[in-house]
């Protein structure tokens, strides 16, 4: 069997349709290079392992379409009828394709994986694990396209049937993401059945385990469908290619209708702390960026420098995470996710902690109070640095000149004033009160 | 000798044609020579004798077993050798990968495979070919590859379909020794429009036309059915014409 399975591998369609696969997610992935958008995928293992199964909307159509291809292999070469004649039952001479079509498919979608690895390797944080399963049931929902394109190439005998399978699969998925597009905010539970998720994740999540696991039972129910479907013998046993589906569908779907929180929930390992263990005041980032670590360092030992300008100052600076529930202790500053990465130069970095006296932007983009917090929090940076505008601070004309009208009154009080005021923005920063409030200068002076 | 092909009042449809109607045969060890005119059966008589068609009436049986009911075809199968007239191939496997697949199909033990394959394929000259894939062959190439896989397993029923089509006259001189050799073991039925190779190579001709089998005998037999009188360039093609004409005439079919 083992010889006759290289011999497959060698020469039957399969290994093109798993050099196809290879290709196109290569492809995938490196042309986001063009766009310089490669971080979509290039921070975390997690990210590329997700971004890999968002790019089976392309991938699973090509599998399905490649696995009918090969089921019509016979006909096509018209050898059904010496093969007839063999001892080999016929679901034993299928075997081999089944088998070559899964571990080709498998290995494309693996050259992918390891197409990507180099670049995430350079900039990730940490390993983690969870990818591997992410990755794992993304090779599994391949091999189910290749084995029910192989069931669908047996069923329907015909030369059209692949190109069909593959455009109207892909029809079909696309269809899909725009049906469960509303609930998918919410309730995520019927695109969880796609082979592909709709949606990215940021760095520091996860797919949850149990996602992992129902799809694993319901592409494994699909995979052993297809497989029925190729292997029966005679129509009654086709009508039992509809079981395995079924049992998978049922073991999963507990497991998939989950809300969208619980379905990629925050990834503990990925918010973890790393924190310098030198003698000098403590700079924390989360471990998904530990790699940014010691260029943080001084910028951030600058910064808590700078607020000691402050009554109470902080004595450690922390990297924080959007929507984190954890309250910001007086004794730490904060700085955004977001802030990391963005520049190489030392200072723009200390003024980027030093906005709002080292505490986190509370208010969102949308939020009528943006524009005025902003400000104030610029307003503060700026004290705190001893210089306006701060480092890396590019403003358009109208915004300037409202910035430069609030810096000429905030420096125009009393001293002591200025440093209370600014000690007010952090403390309101420290309970997600109104900075803007507690500047006390609005955009009007 | 043991029979190996026994068939009586076999009748086999192709789809609603009866193609083949009332065959009596029994053909044991040997080379047998199916000869006839197109549209005779021929084909049709060797897809029975092959299992890819079931008697619509009659009796048949292969090496022992009775065809009609449930029979073991595996066993029948693992035993067989079959070269259709449209010999389908996969084109990208080289040809001893081909007649290993075909040998794994045929339930050759793993053991034996190798030394099988290089056999089958040293027995049609295809050695220097062999790393060759099927789809660069030239057509008699592929029909001497084609042979290979019906005698991988070394069966004890093999049954050939047109076998020299496009072969030259050496490699048809070669093909009638390499049937002789074979006609000593095995039964061998080889379904063919060329008289000479029956001549050359048969230990017995049947001559079929319209489903029918019209005479059953020796070379020899079928030269002296024919006279001076019958449309031939030698003794043997003289005797087919004589007797298919002298069946026509009894049938009252037109020649």
């Amino acid at each position: 069997m083992t010889r006759i399975l290289r011999i497959e591998l060698r020469r039957c369609g399969a290994l093109l349709t798993g050099a196809a696969t290879a290709a196109v997610g290569v492809a995938g992935l490196y042309v986001l290079a063009l766009t310089g958008q490669t971080d979509l995928w290039d921070q975390q293992w997690n990210l590329l392992a997700v971004f890999q199964r968002i790019m089976l909307v392309i991938l699973w159509p090509l599998a399905l379409a490649g696995g009918a291809w090969q089921a019509g292999r016979d006909r096509r070469n018209r050898i059904e009828e010496l093969l007839g004649t063999t001892p080999a039952p016929r679901w034993r001479r299928m075997q081999p394709s089944a088998v070559v079509t899964a571990a080709c498919l498998v290995g494309g979608y693996l050259v992918v994986l390891v197409a990507g690895a180099p670049k995430v390797a350079v900039a990730a944080g940490y390993l983690g694990s969870g990818w591997l399963l992410v990755a794992l049931v993304g090779a599994l929902t391949l091999v189910a396209a290749g084995w029910l394109g192989l069931g669908v190439g047996r069923l329907l005998p015909h030369p059209y049937t692949p190109a069909v399978a593959g455009v109207g699969s892909l029809a079909a998925l696309l269809a899909a993401i725009e049906v469960t597009r509303p609930s998918e905010v919410t309730d995520p539970g019927a695109a969880l059945l796609l082979p592909f998720f709709t949606n990215t994740i940021s760095e520091f999540e996860m797919v949850a385990g149990s996602v992992s696991a129902g799809q694993a039972w319901w592409f494994g129910g699909l995979a052993a469908g297809g497989l029925v479907l190729y292997l029966a013998r005679n129509p009654l046993v086709r009508l039992l290619a509809v079981v395995p589906p079924a049992l998978g569908l049922v073991l999963a779907a507990p497991m998939l209708t989950v809300p969208l929180e619980k379905a990629f929930p925050v990834d503990p390992a990925a918010v973890a702390e790393v924190c310098t263990t030198d003698d000098g005041p403590r700079v924390c980032v989360t471990a998904a960026h530990s790699r940014q670590l010691p260029a943080l360092v001084a910028p951030a030992r600058d910064a808590l420098r700078l607020l000691e300008k402050l009554p109470d100052p902080p004595v450690s600076v922390h990297e924080v995470v959007p929507n984190s529930d954890r309250a910001q202790p007086a004794t730490e500053a904060w700085v955004d996710s977001g802030n990391l990465g963005l520049t190489r130069d030392p200072a723009d970095v200390t003024a980027r902690i030093l906005a709002g006296a080292g505490t986190p932007m509370c208010v969102r983009a949308d939020d009528d109070a943006y524009l005025d917090v902003l400000r104030a929090r610029s307003v503060a940076a700026a004290w705190l640095y001893g210089s306006y505008p701060v480092p890396g601070q590019t403003l358009f004309g109208d915004e300037q000149a409202v910035r430069d009208g609030m810096w000429e009154t905030f420096t125009a009080l009393p001293a002591d004033e200025q440093v209370r005021r600014v000690a007010a923005v952090r403390a309101a920063g420290l309970t997600c009160g109104d900075q803007a409030a507690a500047l006390g200068i609005g955009a009007d002076g | 000798m043991a029979t190996t092909v026994q068939a009586e009042g076999l009748r086999v449809r192709t789809g609603r044609y009866l193609a083949v109607d009332g065959v009596d045969l029994d053909l044991g060890t040997g080379v047998h020579g199916l000869l006839g005119p197109n549209g005779a059966g021929k084909t049709t008589l060797i897809r029975a004798l092959a299992t890819v068609l079931r008697p619509h009436d009659g009796r048949l049986r292969l090496l022992g077993q009775p065809m009609d009911g449930r029979p073991d075809l595996r066993a029948v199968r693992r035993a067989l050798g079959y070269l259709p007239q449209e010999f389908g191939y996969y084109p990208r496997f080289t040809v001893s990968e081909f007649v290993e697949y075909m040998a794994w199909t045929k339930d050759v033990p793993s053991g034996e495979r190798r030394r099988a394959v290089r056999n089958a394929i040293e027995r049609v000259g295809l050695v220097d070919r062999a790393d060759s894939p099927m789809k660069a062959l030239s057509g008699g190439m592929l029909r001497r590859a084609g042979i290979a896989q019906a005698i991988v397993n070394g069966p004890e029923l093999l049954l050939l379909d047109e076998p020299t089509v496009g072969l030259d006259p050496q490699q048809r001189l070669d093909f009638r020794a390499m049937l002789r050799d074979l006609g000593e073991r095995s039964c061998v039925v080889v379904s063919t429009h060329l008289v000479e190779d029956v001549a050359a190579a048969c230990t017995s001709v049947v001559l079929a036309d319209a489903g029918r089998i019209v005479f059953h005998g020796t070379p020899d037999a079928i030269a002296a059915a024919g006279g001076p009188g019958d449309a031939g360039d030698s003794p043997i093609e003289r005797g087919y014409s004589a007797l298919i004409t002298r069946h026509r005439a009894g049938l009252g079919v037109a020649s």
